[in-house]
């Protein structure tokens, strides 16, 4: 347990040492506990988004779990791609690890001009961390259909097309809206936002006319029945809105968008760290407490192994590739 | 006292100037659109107008009036931003105790009389004092030192 | 139940030991980052939230809401005594405040806002209590077009934020929202004015900015000029930080105002205490009989941004209790809050769950007793600060900044930000261009864009909505009433001000 006495100063006065140790005995790792130290949890969002509360939510289970603090540590900006940045770039020791959204693996190669890292090599999924649909969320006060067959003939019929929110270009909810309104031929205007926080209160106030938003931010509205949810973008109904049919069933089949993370270390971690975080991972997400409380905050707890997570990603990118074309959208 | 005044001269000039640059910027980088879909270039290009005008409105009778000349202090200008690119240079790479240091050692220099003693000391107790508040207090993600495993 | 035999509930639950325990740690904590510099509710939130998994959710929140308003009583605090803007909304603090400390005088200015603070917040509460359900209807009714006319009236408010020359005022409001520019714009997802750095993508930081022009530059400008503050020559007695009649007289009304337009701009999702702050600090400007003094320590310019700010923060808890839309991130994060312990925020959490929305709500009120007794006692231990030689104390000062700013988003660009900007600042002084007006102009401008290019997309490129929507057209008429005014006066050759006060009076600020 030399070295992981050597780690343990390394917090202290030993960190050069380990740090320059570290990789070099990798193999000799894989025998040794993991983490030996306090690990950084890159959050590529703001505080108080999804992503960060569930990051938060499953590092503290973790600390409890493994014995050292994960620290959560919030990147943002650019659309994640600096918090993905900074992961794929830190020190593949098995010390910094942070949830990477589909964005980041499947959708942004094809929205930017350039990523500064490459989602199929730089990063190395550990496991699956969450889902949560997108929701097809209108106005109750301002549209009067209430399923989504009769809300596609008014939509249109309505001179001048519909208008629909999103939190921003590229986002999920955008495409989907794209996919939604080029599949079923309505003419419609997207209207950026900057978040929920204001396309909700546009929806009310009959701004806009719809949108397919992720859901968690809409619950309140639709529980309060200020909102009508018509439809859910996942392949089966959703536990906490079990009367919202899935978009198959209310007649718009093969439309499964759901935004969905997996945590990520920097490619060049030992298979053997990984596979540890993995199965940690699975230990502390699969408990029902945890699954509770995820499906409280909106989204579904997921765990699996590294492999899963990879095929997902790449099983997605040519869908997203397409949706991106279609929707026009392109950023720097 | 100066015949012009100078102040508003180079002010009124820095916002021409900016105004002009903000102007061209916008227009040769972003689309302009038009009123149904405003492009990305239309704001930035009617602000660059406004503030050239504004440039000029300010400059043209400072020509023509009594004023002063603005003399910099370049010594505490340069100490004291130097001390703030010090930190930032130094802390992701080696830490927040190092980055103390570098503030304080660089922003010392701001004044005429140098107390060397003095600026460890105070280097020391405000490196002691932010390791405890902000690393361990308030858990902002930097450690005391970090070598290498960034 | 009435409303009164529901707050009497209400605080049954906020007395029970553990609630006020909970209540008096995050108004502690509020405090405290308040007056650190850059270090904002936000993190401080976001790193407590695991803790709120293990105490009941009315205590829990009580415990965030705590920070958050905390926070805002805090933030004005380093702004008096170092010009230094801990919180953007506190920017506002520095104008009037800052002269007052090198008056001598910044025990009585940290009183007041205290006072202010104190007032603005109890009686945001009363709104709050009486009105929350009207409010949110008031809000939701405010389309884009709406906010747009609401923004160009700030704007135009704004240019009379300046003492010296009006020209230089709005030179300095046009240059803010030039800055406010930079970033990825929301409507296309251009990078605009980024020069290809990926951490200008999402726009400078505003606090990086406050803290710059304001806070750098003072340690710039102030080195080699004071060397021992005048301040230091006073003894410090309880005496010399009480305010005087004097103050009390001219402070009352201005509170009032302020609160009203606090508690009209936090109700707002997304306009927030930053926007109330600088807006009371302008209506305060106009109505004033002698405008000029404003900016060399009036204590009104201190007294009603203050009030409104956290009548703000009050407020702001509107949208979120009764529509489960947040109105701000801190928001957002207190809502994730109450959402992992179960309870579902919007329209029902009233009757719901009466007795953790009326248990806020008188925590509310306890809590801002506790900030008062908490404060008061603290003032002298401020202002004995400002005996530190500045030798000693700009060091501090500075560190303090790179790390608040570094903290914001655990980054070494948003330091540079602050550099590049307190060089601005300094030129700025240098030149005699105000910082005020560029703050505001750099908050207002991305907003006022947005929402004119969504009005725009919405109306499919019909400018007539902006008169066919009363909200709309009452904003553009009072703007419109301002400008002429202004230009008459003018002309006329007549005092601007006074002309102004009366428009004014005539139209105070919408709703509130």
């Amino acid at each position: 347990m030399t070295i992981s006495r050597r780690a343990l100063l390394g917090t202290t006065l030993g960190a050069p040492f380990a740090a320059t140790l570290l990789p070099l005995a990798s193999p000799a790792l894989a025998q040794v506990q993991w983490p030996s130290r306090p690990v950084r949890v890159i959050v590529p969002w703001p505080p108080g988004g999804s992503t960060d509360v569930l990051a938060r939510l499953l590092s503290e289970q973790l600390s409890q779990k493994l014995g050292q603090p994960f620290v959560v540590e919030n990147r943002p900006g650019a659309g994640g791609n600096i918090g993905h940045d900074a992961i794929a770039k830190s020190n593949p020791d098995g010390h910094t690890m942070g949830p990477v959204t589909v964005g980041g693996w499947s959708i942004n190669q094809y929205l930017y001009a350039r990523l500064p890292y490459d989602p199929e090599k730089d990063i190395q999924p550990i496991s699956m961390h969450w889902e949560l649909p997108n929701v097809l969320a209108v106005p109750a006060a301002h549209i009067p259909a209430t399923n989504l067959r009769d809300f596609v003939t008014w939509a249109k019929a309505k001179q001048g097309g519909v208008n629909y929110g999103s939190p921003g270009v590229g986002t999920t909810p955008h495409l989907s809206g794209a996919m939604f309104t080029s599949r079923l031929g309505i003419n419609a205007v997207h209207v950026p936002f900057r978040g929920a926080a204001q396309t909700i209160p546009a929806l009310l106030g009959g701004d806009i006319d719809f949108a397919l938003d992720n859901l968690a931010s809409y619950v309140p509205t639709i529980a309060g029945g200020q909102m009508r949810a018509l439809a859910v973008t996942s392949a089966e109904r959703w536990p906490t809105l079990p009367d919202v049919p899935t978009m198959a069933e209310a007649g718009v089949p093969d439309f499964v968008v759901t935004s969905w993370c997996a945590m990520a270390f920097p490619a060049g971690v030992p298979a053997a760290i990984t596979q540890r975080a993995a199965a940690a991972i699975k230990e502390v997400s699969e408990t029902p407490a945890m699954q509770e409380r995820f499906l409280r905050t909106g989204a579904r707890a997921l765990y699996g192994t590294p492999e899963e997570a990879a095929a997902r990603a790449a099983r997605e990118r040519p869908m997203w590739r397409e949706v991106v074309q279609l929707s026009g959208a392109r950023l720097e | 006292m100066y015949r012009r005044d100078w102040t508003d001269i180079i002010g009124g000039l820095l916002l021409l100037v900016f105004g002009v640059w903000f102007l061209w910027h916008a227009q040769t980088y972003y689309n302009l659109g038009e009123m149904r879909r405003m492009g990305p270039g239309a704001f930035p290009a009617g602000l660059g107008v406004l503030m050239a005008i504004f440039g000029l409105l300010i400059m043209i009778p400072a020509w023509f009036r009594p004023g002063d000349l603005p003399v910099p202090a370049i010594r505490p200008l340069i100490c004291i931003i130097g001390g703030g690119l010090g930190f930032a240079l130094v802390v992701e790479p080696y830490g927040l105790v190092p980055a103390t240091f570098a503030v304080v050692c660089i922003s010392a220099l701001a004044e005429r009389e140098l107390r060397p003693v003095r600026t460890f000391i105070l280097a020391v107790a405000l490196a002691i004092m932010a390791v405890t508040v902000f690393s361990k207090g308030l858990g902002i993600p930097v450690p005391a030192f970090r070598w290498g495993s960034y | 139940m009435d409303t009164l035999g529901m707050l009497g509930m209400g605080f049954l639950v906020a007395l029970s030991p553990e609630n006020l325990f909970y209540c008096f740690l995050g108004v502690f904590l509020g405090t405290f980052i308040g007056v650190l510099p850059g270090i904002g509710s936000l993190a401080t939130i976001s790193m407590l939230l695991p803790l709120t998994f293990h105490v009941p959710a009315t205590t829990a929140i009580i415990m965030l809401a705590g920070i958050y308003y905390g926070a805002s009583y805090g933030g004005s605090t380093a702004s008096i005594l170092l010009n230094l803007p801990g919180t953007p909304s506190a920017a506002v603090a520095c104008l009037d405040g800052y002269p007052m400390a090198k008056q001598g005088r910044a025990g009585v200015a940290l009183f007041m806002t205290t006072i202010a603070s104190f007032v603005g917040a109890s009686l945001g509460i009363v709104i709050l209590t009486l009105f929350a359900p009207g409010l949110a209807e008031v809000a939701l009714s405010f389309g884009p077009a709406d906010y747009f006319a609401m923004m160009l009236l700030g704007l135009v408010a704004a240019a009379t934020l300046t003492q010296g020359s009006p020209a230089k005022g709005i030179a300095m409001v046009l240059f803010g929202l030039c800055l406010g520019m930079v970033g990825t714009d929301v409507q296309t997802g251009q990078q605009r004015f980024t020069f290809d750095i990926p951490y200008l993508s999402d726009g400078v930081s505003l606090v990086a900015i406050a803290m710059g022009i304001f806070g750098v530059a003072e340690v710039i400008g102030s080195i080699g000029r004071v060397t021992n503050r005048e301040v230091t020559s006073q003894k410090i007695t309880m005496r010399s930080m009480m305010p005087t009649k004097a103050d009390w007289k001219a402070s009352w009304k201005p509170m009032l105002r302020g609160t009203g337009v606090g508690s009209f701009f936090g109700a707002l999702p997304g306009a927030g205490g930053t926007i109330a702050s600088f807006m009371s600090y302008a209506v305060e400007k106009k109505v004033a009989k002698d405008p000029s003094r404003f900016g060399k320590g009036a204590i009104e310019g201190i007294a009603a941004p203050e009030s409104a700010n956290n009548a703000a923060a009050q407020t702001a808890f509107i949208p979120t209790l009764t529509l489960g839309i947040p109105g701000d991130s801190v928001m957002a994060l207190m809502l994730g809050a109450l959402i992992i312990q179960g309870i579902q925020p919007g329209p029902r959490l009233m009757t719901e769950y009466p007795e953790l929305f009326w248990g806020l709500i008188a925590s509310f009120w306890l809590g801002n007793i506790m900030l008062l007794v908490l404060n008061i006692p603290l003032i002298g231990l401020w202002v004995a600060m400002l005996r530190i030689p500045y030798s000693i104390l700009y060091p501090a000062i500075l560190l303090f900044i790179c790390i608040g700013v570094f903290s914001i988003n655990n980054s070494h660009f948003d330091v540079l930000v602050v550099m590049f900007f307190g060089v601005l600042g300094y030129i700025m002084i240098k030149l005699k261009f105000e910082p005020a007006p560029l703050l505001l102009g750099f908050i207002l401008g991305p907003l006022m864009e947005e929402h004119l290019r969504r009005a725009m997309l919405l109306s499919r490129g019909d400018l007539a909505v902006f008169w066919e929507r009363p909200i709309s057209a009452g904003f553009l008429s009072v703007t419109a009433v301002l400008l002429l005014f202004a230009i008459y006066a003018t002309i006329r050759g007549r005092n601007v001000a006074a002309a102004l006060r009366r428009s004014a009076a005539n139209n105070p600020p919408a709703g509130a």
